[in-house]
């Protein structure tokens, strides 16, 4: 498998990606915005649909895009912080909308590479911008994990202690809406907002600290992403696809197991 | 020490809180009661800095301050935090935490001790009671040595014996440790030992004095 260049390139990426998306979805997952990822995920559609119409490289149009929603959605969070969510309906309403009528304008097959993703077809400006993204999401979230989790558990309280709240915020919004712009042409569209879901809520069966949990959702996504490419280079199976059905079923495992996790950390704390 | 000289606030308009006056000495106990809605957390948030006012000046003098809020938010029923990794974050300010791990940690073992809840470090905040969530939060207020507490209703959905208690460590704060405590409470019970009670109505707020009491809403 690793006598072709493009399945190097495959691993690589995918194992990158397998780790900033868990960690930039966590926050959305635990502020109950685990929608903000599918909202994100088809306004990429979006810039993708613009930029293939307008003859702009679809990558950087989706980019913008993500970003303009991301912003939006921030926005009315912060307005209206009583319907959070529904910021996020409108921004995941207004990217089908505008991706919908645009494809009638463009070429079927080119648009669907950013519905599944084609992390076989990878080019080296994507490799260094996935590499890029990598290092700026993990310092981010290594040097100022107390300052993410603070905000997460309470905004007020944060803002009091003196934390730059909406730096915080916006930071993680910034690096949440390239993330999905980015994995919009690897893993796909409509597959990018499914595995910011699923390694946290796996890891969540396991009931552990704030930071074992998120390093464990980093290992399920990694093993689900690996995992995922391997199946779908010898069954000959789209790859998003097949790494989103990977996570699922790892998730039924763990849901499985989840009654002896609980009886064994019961038994240890009676112990 | 604070200082509100003529403080407004409006909201799309609305005034909320009009022409206030108020003086918080240091190490004082002041109590802030009145009906729902009357705005005693916006005049909370007024003081922390989380508002800004729309008219008029606050002036503060402490450097460290500490705010509870009121509890059962999403995170106390949802996030996958331990006890010590929430105690923890009452240390954390804007410069990454790796720097001053040792001290950090020494500081947290102290902290824990001395509120009660050594033997619930490694426990998950979402299998806490009211009563330990809520010394949770205490502890995690305490932990920055912080010179004000701001305190808002956290005594709601506790109870009885888990509410005495957080009294009791609330008047031990401002007498033992000459912490200035602001303290929003329905229960005048709760205020016996406050030095002034402010009652917070019809968008002003006026000092209740000589035994005056007021019937909660």
């Amino acid at each position: 498998m690793f006598q072709y260049k493009f399945m190097i390139i495959a691993f690589i990426v995918g194992a990158l990606l397998g780790v900033i998306i868990p960690l930039v979805g966590s926050t959305a997952v635990y502020k109950r915005l685990s929608n903000t990822g599918d909202a994100l995920a088809h306004t990429s559609l979006s810039g993708v649909a613009i930029g293939l119409v307008a003859g702009l490289n679809p990558l950087i149009t989706s980019l913008i895009m993500c970003l303009i929603s991301i912003l939006i959605i921030e926005f009315i969070r912060k307005k209206f912080s009583k319907y959070a969510e529904m910021g996020v309906a409108v921004v995941l309403s207004a990217g089908i909308g505008v991706a919908g009528i645009l494809t009638s304008y463009t070429n079927v097959s080119n648009f669907d590479s950013y519905l599944f993703g084609s992390i076989l077809l990878i080019d080296d400006t994507e490799l260094y911008l996935v590499i890029g993204l990598f290092v700026c999401v993990v310092l981010f979230y290594v040097l100022f994990d107390k300052q993410i989790l603070a905000t997460i558990y309470n905004e007020e309280e944060a803002k009091v202690q003196g934390i730059k709240v909406n730096l915080i915020n916006f930071t993680q919004s910034i690096l949440l809406a390239l993330t999905i712009a980015l994995s919009a042409k690897t893993i796909g569209s409509l597959i990018v907002s499914s595995l910011i879901v699923l390694p946290v809520a796996t890891a969540l069966q396991l009931k552990q600290s704030y930071k074992i949990t998120m390093f464990s959702s980093l290992i399920i996504s990694l093993v689900s992403t690996l995992t995922g490419i391997t199946c779908s280079y010898y069954l000959d199976i789209k790859p998003g696809a097949t790494i989103i059905i990977v996570s699922v079923i790892q998730l039924l495992i763990f849901l499985c197991i989840k009654p002896i996790i609980t009886y064994a950390q019961k038994r240890k704390s009676l112990a | 020490m604070i200082k509100l000289e003529n403080v407004s606030f409006s909201f799309k308009s609305e005034p909320i809180l009009q022409h206030l006056n108020l003086n918080v000495n240091d190490g004082e106990f002041i109590g802030i009661v009145g009906p729902n809605g009357a705005g005693k957390t916006t005049l909370i948030k007024l003081i922390l800095g989380i508002l800004k006012p729309t008219e008029g000046k606050i002036i503060k003098t402490d450097k460290s301050i500490s705010y509870v809020s009121q509890t059962t938010g999403i995170s106390d029923t949802s996030m996958p935090s331990t006890v010590q990794e929430i105690v923890s974050l009452g240390l954390t300010k804007n410069k990454p935490a790796i720097f001053n791990h040792k001290k950090n940690n020494e500081a947290l073992q102290g902290i824990l001790k001395e509120t009660g809840i050594l033997e619930l470090r490694n426990r998950l905040i979402t299998e806490l009671s009211g009563g330990q969530l809520q010394k949770v939060k205490i502890a995690k207020a305490l932990i920055s040595s912080p010179s004000l507490i701001v305190l808002d209703e956290p005594d709601a959905g506790m109870d009885e014996k888990s509410h005495s208690n957080l009294i009791k460590t609330i008047n031990s704060l401002n007498k033992e440790r000459k912490i200035t405590i602001i303290f929003i409470s329905h229960h005048m019970d709760d205020l016996i030992n406050a030095n002034h009670i402010y009652l917070v109505d019809n968008k002003s707020v006026t000092e209740l004095k000589g035994g005056e009491n007021y019937v909660s809403i």
